[in-house]
């Protein structure tokens, strides 16, 4: 069976097709309107055709697909089945590359994809911070870029190869902020079923939906790259985002089919936590991991809505000239930043909060001690998801909005340590005098707990009003949310990547290369943003090109461009490893971490249907060290069953 | 057996009675939402928009599209149990 | 839908599934609502576009009572009544497509030729962007009653398994309560803008 038949394929062949027949719808309508239908010039009329070609596009990838075949089945009454067993004539690697339902499918569909997305940002990080190794350099205005990107010819670009810096910076941003919720997506479609006793999602197609979307959107991303790139940074602020390039329209519907992704998945968590657990399985029996995933899917839910609807209104500004934000002609440019920070600040708790679940899943394992105090860290996640709403305009301190508004925000903000503090108190309670071992993903668990702690306490000084007035926009910032998302994010995701490693494989993974994997990347990413942060404070912006010398910042700059290196071979080491140990590692079998969690009760990898016989919760999810279990995986029937 | 006869057990049945009094309910929530509707548009253009009532006369109508069209409550009820 | 496949007990369990994860839906949607709301209030105020109240009274009429005939339909279907069903849907089926022509043959229309244009400052930027989600709601809407009819047709419907209607009628009510809030919004608060 040929790789171009795959799903994914025919995907892309119709994701290109639909943006030709999307073209051609704009300039029949523009034609039909009496408008001038089409020029390969003037940006005014090619911007709505190539908008409208984009978004037929992505739409025509999700039927390509094959995401929407059982929906509209259903729409003819036709009724489908549930789980599809695999096709016995196919090569099981292609499942992976077509719509499937598992649940186990997706989240290893998540997460190769968010790997190489987060490849893909780490590179356009790296090409920048060339740039910025030295003061002076003009390392992305050369022959080679202007080449790629077709240099001065490009009728999107506004200025040649000078614009590249600016687009490189923030396609970084966006584009890691799509690896995180792609990583997010993998922990918890893989984990919850497995973790709370169910067979899939409850939702499996609206699964399969949420991934798949993911694809287009990474796709017009990119896309953005060849499009005249754009300027704004990640925050997209207009009036700049309305005055941007073309790339900037690709990069809004990217984010917003993202954001899609973060909706639908939501859904599926909430609904499935809530419905699906096992018999026995309180609330507050749950595995810690998924009172995270379930705080998580609340914010996804709910706030993505705004940051889809701010770009949405900025797209319409650019091609309806709907006036809402472009304060020359009475327009209000500090709404558009309350609409997307009333999301993008609780995304960076997306972000986290399933990496904090990891932490605390972790931790008990190698310590061989009970959790500290499962309560409050299940009521700390909750927490931390709700202050969470009531704290966005701590980024807009500098941005000119209502004064009266600052201190109440300082205040919500500085609440938030409380919850957070709450998590570490936990950790500390939880290692104290365990008798820890220290495997790769222990490893990693206990660095992130280092990495956010530096994130954390440098996090107050940029919520306090009377300091972040002189911090705004400087390297100071730069390194703090890159301590917390390495911290919250990246060392969990790896933690998690090696600890269910033999789950999804079936085989171990290699301890020495992980080891390096791990010493590279923490020793790399701790110059790297501890630097970050002394330039900030000697005077570097952010999402600048260049800097004067005279600042004395170049021997600094010149070392967070090579510890971003070695971080990024760290990673290259480690995902070399993942698979080479997934295809000649040794065989793991049965419960490899001697984890109480139910997911180590069955054989490695896990079977088609996770769980034959539902389990009872019989215990504590966390009760290391006495004598008890967590799961009867072998249960006598329930009275009435 | 005559059809006329099933009919006619029909028509006692309570399965039909609860019917008729379940559309009954929905017209008299179409009514207070017909009221309110011509009370907020005689207020609004005749008196003075009143922002602050309009807004309770809004959320009124909300409340009974809600918990009555919408059956909010069937959120709640287990459906294993019946 | 028509999954006389599983058994009754397995149905109960989708079902109760399945409307938590619509109503999910719709709170998330809500959301899209009201930031369109503080939007309006933020760059109007007290403010508001000049608009035809009768249009505004009589398409808001209509609205209301296709939700009454969906709940009639949803009622019907309830109780097994299928012919009461059909008649019912299609009644909020017609009444829907009436509502989405008033709104923008006609309403849509009236506003351009006053000089209300979607790029004549804030007031048209706003009254077509809250008008212009409702509409999108109200054809997601309709498509999704019309697919329900015509499944109804089929007779995929039964009095005990009905999810189809039911999800089309909690939405179908949920593009009514967002109209609930939009119509004062847009037509009775504030001083119209000279």
């Amino acid at each position: 069976m040929s790789f171009f038949k795959s799903g994914f394929m025919r995907g892309l062949i119709a994701q290109i097709i639909g943006t030709v027949l999307g073209m051609g719808l704009v300039v029949g309508i523009r034609a039909i309107l009496g408008l001038e239908a089409w020029s390969s010039t003037n940006l005014e009329i090619l911007e709505p055709i190539i908008v409208g070609g984009a978004l037929v596009g992505a739409l025509s990838f999700l039927i390509g697909v094959g995401v929407f075949s059982d929906w509209f089945k259903w729409t003819k009454g036709i009724s489908t089945v549930d789980h599809h067993d695999p096709d016995p004539e196919k090569p099981s690697w292609w499942r992976y590359f077509s719509v499937d339902f598992d649940h186990k499918i997706i989240g290893i569909q998540y997460g190769v994809t968010s790997l190489i997305v987060l490849g893909l940002g780490g590179v356009f990080a790296l090409l920048f911070r060339i740039e910025l190794s030295q003061a002076g350099i003009n390392f992305l205005n050369n022959g080679f870029f202007d080449l790629f990107f077709f240099g001065d010819t490009n009728p999107f670009r506004h200025s040649g190869g000078a614009d590249l810096y600016n687009s490189f910076m923030s396609l970084h941003g966006m584009v890691m902020i799509a690896a995180i919720l792609l990583g997010v997506g993998a922990m918890s479609n893989y984990l919850i079923p497995l973790l709370i006793g169910a067979n899939d999602m409850a939702f499996p197609r609206l699964n399969a939906f949420a991934y798949w979307v993911n694809v287009p959107g990474a796709i017009l991303l990119v896309s953005s790259l060849f499009l005249g790139g754009f300027d704004t940074g990640w925050t997209g602020y207009p009036p700049l985002s309305l005055r941007a390039p073309l790339g900037v329209q690709m990069f809004m519907m990217g984010v917003y089919l993202v954001g899609l992704s973060s909706i639908f998945g939501s859904i599926n968590v909430i609904v499935t936590v809530i419905k699906m657990r096992a018999p026995g399985m309180t609330m507050f029996k749950m595995p810690i991991f998924v009172w995270a995933a379930f705080a998580t899917a609340i914010i996804q839910l709910t706030a993505t809505q705004l940051i889809g609807l701010s770009f949405q209104l900025v797209m319409f500004q650019r091609l309806l000239g709907m006036n809402f934000f472009d304060s020359v002609t009475g327009g209000n440019p500090v709404l558009f930043q309350h609409l997307f920070w009333f999301y993008s600040h609780p995304a960076v708790y997306v972000f986290v909060l399933p990496g904090f679940g990891v932490i605390s899943e972790l931790l008990p394992v190698f310590s061989r001690k009970p959790l500290f105090g499962y309560k409050w860290i299940a009521f700390s996640s909750m927490g931390i998801a709700l202050v969470g709403f009531f704290v966005w305009a701590h980024h807009m301190f500098t941005s000119g909005m209502t004064a009266y508004l600052r201190v109440p925000f300082m205040y919500s903000t500085l609440l938030v340590a409380v919850p957070t503090g709450v998590k570490f108190f936990s950790w500390v309670g939880t290692v104290w005098k365990g008798k820890l071992r220290f495997p790769t993903p222990m490893l990693f668990a206990l660095g992130a707990v280092v990495v956010f702690l530096v994130g954390g306490v440098t996090g107050p000084p940029n919520g306090t009003v009377a300091t972040d007035l002189h911090l705004h926009d400087t390297y100071w910032v730069v390194g703090h949310f890159h301590n917390t998302i390495f911290g919250g994010f990246m060392f969990p995701l790896f933690a998690a990547i090696y600890f269910w490693f033999p789950k999804y494989t079936g085989k171990m993974y290699n301890e020495f290369w992980g080891k390096v994997h791990f010493w590279g990347m923490f020793i790399g990413f701790e110059i790297m943003s501890l630097s970050q942060m002394k330039i900030g404070l000697l005077g570097m912006r952010r999402r600048i090109a260049d800097y004067d010398p005279a600042l004395g910042i170049e021997n600094a700059q010149y070392w967070i461009t090579i510890a971003g290196f070695v971080v990024f071979f760290a990673v290259l080491i480690g995902a070399i490893n993942l698979i080479q140990s997934a295809r000649k590692g040794k065989i793991a079998e049965g419960n490899v971490w001697e984890s109480r969690s139910p997911e180590w009760q069955i054989p490695n990898p896990a079977p088609l249907i996770n769980y034959e016989k539902p389990f009872h919760v019989v215990g504590e999810p966390y009760d290391y060290g006495i004598e008890s279990d967590y799961v009867d995986m072998n249960p006598a029937p329930l009275v009435g069953e | 057996m005559s059809d006329e006869i099933v009919q006619e057990v029909q028509e006692v049945d309570p399965q039909e009675e609860a019917r008729v009094e379940a559309i009954k309910a929905g017209s008299w929530v179409f009514m207070m939402l017909a009221i309110l509707t011509v009370g907020e548009f005689t207020t609004a253009v005749i008196a003075a928009p009143w922002t602050f009532i309009l807004w309770l006369v809004a959320i009124w109508k909300a409340y009974y599209v809600i918990k009555d069209y919408m059956h909010i409550g069937r959120l709640f009820k287990d459906e294993e149990s019946h | 839908m028509a999954a006389h496949e599983v058994p009754l007990k397995e149905y109960r369990a989708k079902l109760s599934n399945n409307r938590l994860g619509l109503w999910l839906f719709l709170l998330s949607d809500a959301f899209v609502f009201a930031a369109l709301l503080v939007t309006r209030f933020v760059l109007l105020g007290d403010t508001r576009p000049e608009l035809s109240q009768g249009l505004g009274l009589g398409i808001t009429a209509l609205l209301l009572v296709s939700s009454f005939f969906m709940n009639r339909a949803e009622t019907e279907m309830a109780h097994g009544n299928q012919k009461g069903f059909l008649k019912a849907i299609l009644i909020t089926f017609i009444l829907g497509l009436i509502f989405l022509v008033g709104v923008i043959g006609v309403e849509w229309q009236l506003a351009k030729s006053h000089g209300l244009t979607p790029d004549a400052g804030q007031a048209g930027a706003i009254f077509y962007v809250m008008t212009g989600f409702h509409a999108f709601h109200v054809i997601t809407g309709i498509l999704f009653i019309w697919i329900v009819y015509r499944n109804g047709k089929r007779g995929v419907y039964t009095a005990e398994r009905h999810w189809g209607v039911e999800a089309a009628a909690v939405y179908w009510h949920f593009v009514d309560v967002a109209w609930i809030f939009f119509y004062p919004a847009l037509y009775l608060m504030g001083t119209v803008i000279g």
